[in-house]
């Protein structure tokens, strides 16, 4: 029985076509994915659904729920909707949630409409049995919760009213990868069990594939293509279908052979504490070590990728690697050299040696500088200072090799897609010649066509520099695309190392297998 | 923003900047020509009401309010920008430096207490039992506590900026944390400290208004807004305009500074400091 039924629906904000005859059905105990690229116009549709498109936004066609056409109805009638019958979850528990507001409070707030104070409670009460939190106290509050639990309070939040529509927009997203299978898991739980329909919206085809029963693929406001996900992922007939299957399929890197040069990093127990608060009579607590026991070594040309979700201690392993933080504990060597105890002029010579690219391709440069003074920043560690034409020669020379054209060097960040920016990242680090690169996180905000292509620059790159590369990464199927050896960290530490083949045609430790499960593969 | 709202901003920014040029212009005119006579005494033109050829009438010793008006403003000018150049040029650097954490903010950050816990008025009456009254006494009272001021907006600012990647990527490069806060976090604060900037010069106005007023700012013959106000007072049922015209010109360059910085606020601060 179709529950929900979209009939070439457009938006257009601004005079720009968003929406472009998007024509979707949703049926009782079905989950539809609707996935599509940043921009694709995937999360507005969602929100026209529910009606919370912006409010200058011009709609057109229909959106029939029961019979009823939403996008004709007034507003109070969809503030009558919303939550009855169409509930939202959101990518981000975190700010989705109330941070001054208990959970039990949160959910009986939106239970409350149409009921009694104590109804509300009771009903808080199952509906957080309902999303797998029966042993969680209500009033505890969202910054006491995982990223995990955080995201079910969300859920349990939509399910309040009993909703005939649940649309989940990016709702594993943030999550870690086992939480990720966890939630997914419940979200068709819910939809099989209280019949009923889910959209389910995500840039991540294998996330969709793993819960959707028919998918929807959109491209630039339009559906491309929508069928049975089976036959969508097995024999897609629209071109952008294919080519998002292909970037979303990596494939496994051949082994390489082992090579017996002098290390270009290596880490040597390294152990990195924080120290705990002081209390008000001087006494520190407890700390906390993000960081114990590392050692790990990486040869020229070889690229390590270092898994782990979060809080495992990477981001922490990486800032020591950098340099820019000191281990109480071991060492960390870049061509031979250790970090000095003082960071400082004198670190440069070894700074030189190992560069990094960080993740998030927008705020990783000054918004007001143009990009030949950003790609030529780390220049300041040679020793002799360069002339302005040799500076903007070795700009060019570094924007030509991750697949820029020179002219790129007179313009502005916010002038460049989010690929195209970590490209600019990429030839800021490689410009002084490093030995090391470390790419941290740094393809993980891409779409997954951008990303294919980053993935097959850093390739050549490390292949043609002779390089070594440590690759920092949540995502196991990006991990095996890339690396040489796999590193796997888990409460600061490296819990199992070896060849990629290795780790995960056999994984050892049980964390690593858990890993490799819970990541979806199409 | 909308559009209307941006036109709004804009609209208040012109006129802001209007009022300002508008008191800028008569301070300049004042150097070469003013009106009328502003320092001597002529008994027969005591209390004129407006007219002609005294457009807002005289005083009591028979001076021209609008001549005096004019020569007034630059001294309120004077202040005003001298004092917040002491503020920004002391408390930007404090706030840089603060930002990166350690002993020094925390050293410049209770000095910063410490003057925001004196009573203002007291610490100018001191400084200019020390100094003497006048121009630089009154300078370097106002000044002295616009230097927390801005080390405290510069520190919140830049230890957001502190945060972001961008920043990180500068380290990575080898570039020590003063080049950092040259180069990066300066250039990308600079709308919030210009709009601080206006907002202290407009406190600086009534500073001076008020330090004039219970008479230890600028001294006599040379004319005050705050000391032309104070001397009003007294003729009040016999002249009120004597109290007026001084009293419009300090509302008008308040408020000319604070729709510019308003405006200039709407126009530069979500941009620089919220959006990447």
């Amino acid at each position: 029985m179709t529950l929900l039924r979209i009939e070439d629906l457009t938006l257009e904000l601004g005079g720009r076509r968003l929406l472009d005859g998007v024509s979707l059905e949703l049926a009782r105990g079905e989950v539809v994915g609707l996935v599509g690229e940043s921009g694709s116009g995937k999360s507005l549709t969602g929100l026209s659904v529910i009606g919370l498109t912006p409010p200058d936004a011009n709609i057109g066609g229909r959106i029939l729920y029961d019979g009823e056409d939403l996008v004709a109805a007034t507003e109070r009638r969809r503030v009558a909707l919303r939550g009855a019958q169409i509930g939202l979850v959101f990518q981000e528990p975190m700010t989705a949630l109330n941070p001054l507001m208990c959970i039990g409070d949160q959910i009986a707030e939106a239970a409350r409409l149409g009921l009694a104070a104590a109804a509300a409670r009771a009903r808080a009460l199952s509906l957080l049995e309902r999303v797998g939190l029966a042993g969680i106290d209500p009033g505890r509050y969202p910054h006491e919760l995982s990223g995990g639990q955080r995201q079910r309070v969300a859920i349990a939040i939509a399910l309040a009213r009993d909703p005939a529509i649940l649309i989940a927009d990016e709702p594993t997203t943030a999550l870690d990868v086992t939480t990720q299978a966890v939630i997914l898991d419940l979200l068709s739980s819910l939809v099989r069990e209280e019949g009923m329909g889910l959209l389910l919206i995500s840039h991540d085809l294998a996330v969709i594939s793993r819960v959707a029963g028919r998918i929807a693929v959109m491209q630039d406001g339009r559906i491309v293509e929508q069928g049975a996900s089976e036959t969508i992922i097995r024999s897609p007939a629209h071109l952008y279908t294919q080519r998002l299957i292909a970037d979303s399929v990596l494939p496994a890197k051949p082994p390489s052979a082992p090579n017996a040069e002098p290390p270009v990093l290596e880490a040597v127990t390294v152990t990195r504490r924080y120290p705990g608060r002081r209390n008000w009579l001087g006494r520190r607590a407890a700390g906390v070590e993000a960081v114990s026991d590392v050692s790990f070594s990486i040869q020229p040309g070889e690229t390590v990728a270092l898994v782990g979700e979060s809080g495992s201690g990477k981001s922490t392993l990486v800032r020591t690697v950098l340099g820019l933080d000191t281990p109480q504990a071991g060492a960390v060597r870049v061509g031979g050299e250790a970090f000095g105890a003082r960071p400082g002029r004198e670190a440069n010579t070894i700074r030189r040696r190992i560069q990094v690219v960080l993740q998030d391709p927008y705020s990783s440069f000054d918004p007001r500088w143009t990009i030949e003074r950003i790609v030529a920043e780390p220049l300041n560690l040679l020793e002799q200072q360069l002339s302005p034409v040799e500076r903007r020669a070795k700009v060019e020379a570094a924007l030509v090799q991750v697949g820029l054209t020179a002219d790129a060097a007179d313009r502005l960040p916010h002038q460049f897609s989010g690929g195209q920016r970590q490209r600019i990242a990429i030839a800021r680090a490689i410009i002084v010649e490093p030995r090391v690169l470390v790419m941290d996180e740094a393809v993980s905000a891409l779409d997954v066509t951008v990303r294919a292509g980053i993935l097959r620059l850093l390739q050549d790159l490390t292949g043609r520099l002779g390089m070594g590369c440590l690759f920092v990464t949540h995502d196991m199927a990006v991990a095996r695309s890339i690396a040489d050896r796999v590193l796997v960290m888990h409460r600061g530490r490296i819990v199992e190392s070896g060849a990629t083949a290795q780790i995960f045609d056999a994984p050892m430790h049980d964390y690593t297998a858990d890993l490799i499960a819970a990541t979806p593969a199409l | 923003m909308n559009a209307s709202q941006a036109s709004r901003s804009g609209f208040g920014l012109r006129v802001g900047l209007g009022l300002i040029g508008l008191v800028v212009l008569a301070a300049a005119l004042s150097l070469v020509w003013t009106p009328g006579d502003w320092s001597g005494v002529a008994v027969d033109q005591r209390l004129l009401p407006p007219g002609w050829p005294h457009l807002l009438g005289t005083d009591h010793y028979g001076r021209d309010t609008l001549s005096m008006i004019m020569v007034g403003a630059r001294s309120t000018l004077a202040v005003a920008v001298a004092a917040v150049a002491i503020g920004l040029g002391l408390g930007v650097p404090l706030g840089l430096a603060a930002a990166r954490g350690g002993w020094l903010d925390a050293v410049i950050m209770r000095a910063g207490d410490v003057v925001f816990a004196f009573p203002a008025l007291i610490l100018a009456i001191l400084i200019t039992a020390t100094l003497g009254p006048g121009i630089q006494a009154v300078v370097l009272a106002i000044g002295v506590f616009n230097i927390p001021v801005f080390a405290r907006v510069t520190r919140g600012a830049a230890l957001s900026l502190w945060t972001r990647d961008f920043v990180l990527a500068a380290r990575t490069a080898g570039r020590s944390d003063g080049a950092i806060s040259w180069s990066h976090i300066l250039p990308n604060i600079a709308g919030v400290l210009v709009v601080q900037a206006t907002i202290q010069a407009s406190v600086a106005v009534i500073a001076e208004a008020g330090l004039s007023y219970i008479g230890l700012g600028v001294q006599p013959p040379t004319p005050s807004w705050g000391r032309m106000l104070n001397e009003a007072q007294t003729l009040m049922s016999v002249s009120p305009q004597q109290a007026l015209f001084p009293g419009l010109a300090v509302l008008i360059i308040v408020v000319g500074l604070n729709l510019t910085g308003d405006g200039l606020r709407d126009r530069l601060d979500p941009r620089l400091v919220v959006r990447t």
